[in-house]
């Protein structure tokens, strides 16, 4: 995306996508550290599945994704995705962001660094409630929490405005790490709605872009 | 006779259950979550399968070495703990682990119908083999019962936010660079491992118990998973405790009792959980 600054720290070559048969094919796409991308499409067109083949949880059909060593990812998943009748407080869904490879065990500190960003994003007093009571926005910023406490270099997040009201929609726009900030993680999101990108100074991407749709 | 003065009668029995119990219910937490509250009944048959095929497979090839239950157990334990393995390692698609489930539960039982005309064992030694016996345990099997309810109690403890990341939203633990499937065959090995001694040890009946009932009460009351752990290894622990000690007082079938009684404690589980959310909503 934005050649001007030096640090890849993601690049797709010749990408081919999907969950066994192809969806799209020849995706080509470099991230920079500080990229602010906003990635449209339609439904079915295989956005999420990009998303989940960069972050490696989903092999990709051909081509390969290259990542600069040692990149940390965060990762907000869409909000279905995420059994929400599972017994965990807003804190202990924070505190396993710090979890990853080589990082298995969290103690009192990564508890406290997850209280602290908690209270950044103005969840402080929902700490021990469990999540699944929590409101669909307080759910969504504690997913994004769970993120941005692993202090990523690339931020990846699946739709999260599906659900929202129009309030909540604006204060994510709060929440999110600022453009141009030093060591400022570059973010990937997907969404419907391109005005939510202009808000957030985000250069809206067709899908359709990157690589050839397979027509079935 | 005083129960306690009988403890030369039923001490390593009591010991095994407890510890047992206690690490069903740690394992079997994630079993309710994981929506798959039938995989220790399939275990315990598919470990009683492994038994059965043992037996017919030694006794076919004039192999039996001292009183030919090792290669059976060892049989017992590769199936249990293998099935579940492969289970956890088996990505999730739509409902294939319900299904494997019950493919596993019904071709095991009808397998150890089957070869059981083939083995010529006394039929009661076969079945304490496949089914425990929970009012007699040798020291062997409790030192086993020891061991195996340690090492899972351990991984439990310790493994307790891997586990639960992983199986609450596993798509970011996978994005966050953990290793999904191989946490998953751990866990899911795990349970094999416990409940295929539970099985061999007190009784498959007790081994579905522990490990559903408990879990289903701690969830009921807590929202905290170290809490839910915690109440649900405690809780049946003490009601295997006694359960046993009922058993010895009444002269009652000590699987039947030990059942009973995490069962009632279940119900007053959930019954104080329903008092709270009722007393809560009317404030």
């Amino acid at each position: 995306m934005n050649s001007s600054r030096s640090e890849i720290l993601l690049t797709a070559v010749h990408l081919t996508i999907g969950h066994g048969k192809p969806i799209r094919r020849n995706i080509e796409l470099r991230i920079h550290r500080g990229d602010r991308i906003g990635l449209m499409g339609p439904n079915g067109s295989g956005k999420s599945t990009l998303l989940r083949t960069l972050t490696g949880t989903l092999r990709p059909l051909g081509g390969h994704v290259e990542r600069r060593p040692k990149t940390t990812i965060g990762y907000v998943p869409q909000q279905r995705n995420v059994d929400i009748l599972f017994p965990q407080t807003a804190l202990e869904t924070v505190t396993a962001g710090h979890l990853g490879a080589g990082r298995l065990f969290p103690g009192r500190r990564e508890r406290t660094a997850a209280l602290a960003q908690l209270e950044q994003l103005g969840l402080r007093e929902c700490a021990l409630a469990p999540f699944r009571t929590l409101s669909g926005g307080q759910r969504q910023r504690v997913l994004l929490a769970r993120a941005l406490i692993r202090r990523p270099d690339l931020l990846l997040l699946d739709e999260p405005t599906t659900g929202l009201d129009a309030e909540t929609m604006v204060q994510l726009k709060d929440f999110l790490p600022r453009s141009g900030s030093d060591g400022s993680p570059a973010i990937v999101l997907i969404s419907h709605l391109s005005e939510l990108f202009t808000g957030l100074s985000m250069t809206p991407l067709q899908i359709g872009k990157l690589g050839e749709a397979v027509v079935s | 006779m005083n129960f306690f003065d009988a403890s030369f009668l039923w001490k390593e029995a009591v010991i095994s259950s407890v510890l047992l119990a206690a690490a069903c219910a740690m394992a079997g937490v994630y079993a309710i979550l994981r929506r798959v509250v039938f995989l220790p009944a399939a275990l315990s048959q598919f470990s009683g399968f492994g038994v059965m095929f043992a037996f017919a497979l030694t006794e076919a090839a004039h192999a039996t070495h001292g009183d030919g239950t090792a290669i059976p157990l060892a049989a017992s334990f590769c199936c249990g703990i293998g099935g579940a393995v492969l289970l956890g390692w088996k990505e999730e698609r739509s409902g294939s682990r319900e299904s494997f489930i019950g493919i596993v539960w019904v071709l095991s039982s009808a397998f150890i119908v089957l070869i059981a005309g083939a083995v010529p064992q006394e039929s009661y030694h076969v079945e304490d083999l496949i089914f425990g016996n929970a009012v007699v345990v040798a020291p062997s099997q409790m030192w086993t019962a020891i061991f195996a309810s340690g090492a899972v109690i351990l991984l439990h403890v310790l493994g307790r936010s891997v586990f639960m990341f992983v199986s609450f939203d596993e798509e970011t633990a996978g994005a966050h660079g953990l290793p999904t499937r191989l946490i998953n065959a751990l866990l899911f090995g795990s349970m094999g491992l416990i409940i295929a001694t539970t099985t061999k040890t007190i009784g498959a009946l007790p081994a579905f118990a522990f490990a559903i009932l408990p879990g289903c009460g701690a969830l009921r009351l807590f929202s905290s998973t170290g809490a839910i752990l915690a109440v649900a290894g405690v809780s049946a622990g003490l009601c295997a405790f006694a359960g046993y000690w009922i058993s010895f007082a009444r002269d009652l079938p000590t699987g039947a009792c030990a059942v009973t009684v995490t069962g009632t404690m279940t119900l007053l589980m959930t019954g104080i959980a329903e008092f709270h959310s009722r007393c809560r909503n009317r404030v």
